[in-house]
């Protein structure tokens, strides 16, 4: 009798370990209204021609980024995220007014690291991303059905350091550590991430579906830490800044 | 639009594009060189055509 109990926990242990827990996660992206910066105040009253322009400018991309989808696509412990492509093949100049800059990387998260491959100043980076670290704040709100639990990280956001708050709002109610843009480390998925002046809601999740998720460890791309792309960066817009007279 | 390069023609919406995408960036070198870029090809060149 015990031998037969010992061989049934055994069956369940390696029965469990075996199950898969996988998701699709579709997002959207929307832009957050502030406050003009004092910058724009300025523009507005000295030149209101280009603060006009640089409005429709801005209006134009808030309209045709409400169109973008991205996908989390996750299976245990690895995710990836990326933006949705068939929008590209739909309306090449709505996807490029759309798109933001770190919108069109590809994500790779597992339990060790966090990559980014993106394309930037003309080349191909895989960037390895610092852990972050997430203090979970008392604040609650429930995103269509799930109660979900205000986060926030700080980030370096350039060469100088200069720092960003990132908010996430996640649901413990589905286990996984993932979120946009390779927003990671919380006790549960991430349902709304707040960046800069941006929003990236889920709009759909559908878990443990039959479709077969691949998640692939993107390996192509000039590997660099975060702080020496950001380096690359500063010397870019040195050289861009000195051979245009600005 | 390249860093090495200058460009000598629509230099004022070129000054634009900067002023643009460096307040766009907000001091992210990476988002800065991805408007400035964005507005250029988009709407200066637009312009130009």
């Amino acid at each position: 009798m015990k031998k037969n109990i010992y061989l049934l926990l055994i069956f369940l242990s390696i029965s469990i370990n075996s199950q898969e827990f996988k998701g699709i996660i579709e997002y959207g992206k929307k832009s957050i209204k502030k406050e003009l910066s004092e910058k724009s105040k300025k523009r507005k009253k000295e030149n209101p021609e280009l603060f006009k322009k640089f409005e429709k400018v801005r209006n134009a991309i808030s309209e045709a980024e409400k169109k973008l989808t991205f996908k989390l696509l996750f299976k245990n412990n690895i995710s990836i995220f990326k933006v949705n492509p068939m929008l590209q093949s739909d309306n090449k100049r709505a996807y490029e007014t759309a798109i933001g800059g770190y919108d069109a990387g590809i994500y790779f998260n597992d339990t060790s690291e966090r990559l980014l491959q993106l394309n930037a100043y003309g080349e191909l980076f895989l960037i390895k991303k610092p852990k972050l670290k997430w203090i979970i704040l008392k604040e609650r709100k429930k995103i269509g059905k799930y109660n979900c639990l205000k986060a926030t990280t700080v980030i370096i956001i350039n060469s100088k350091g200069k720092k960003r708050v990132i908010t996430a709002w996640f649901t413990p109610k589905i286990p996984v550590a993932f979120g946009p843009l390779g927003y990671s480390g919380l006790s549960g998925l991430i349902l709304e991430l707040e960046v800069y002046k941006k929003i990236y809601y889920a709009k759909k999740i559908t878990l443990n579906s039959e479709e077969e998720i691949e998640v692939k460890k993107p390996t192509k791309g000039i590997l660099v830490t975060e702080n020496e792309f950001q380096n690359v960066g500063k010397e870019t817009m040195r050289k861009l800044k000195k051979n245009n007279g600005f | 639009m390249n860093a090495n390069n200058s460009i000598e023609n629509n230099s004022d919406c070129l000054a634009d594009a900067w002023e643009f995408g460096t307040e766009e960036g907000d001091g992210d070198e990476y988002s800065e060189w991805y408007y400035t870029n964005k507005y250029y090809n988009m709407w200066c060149l637009e312009e130009m055509e």
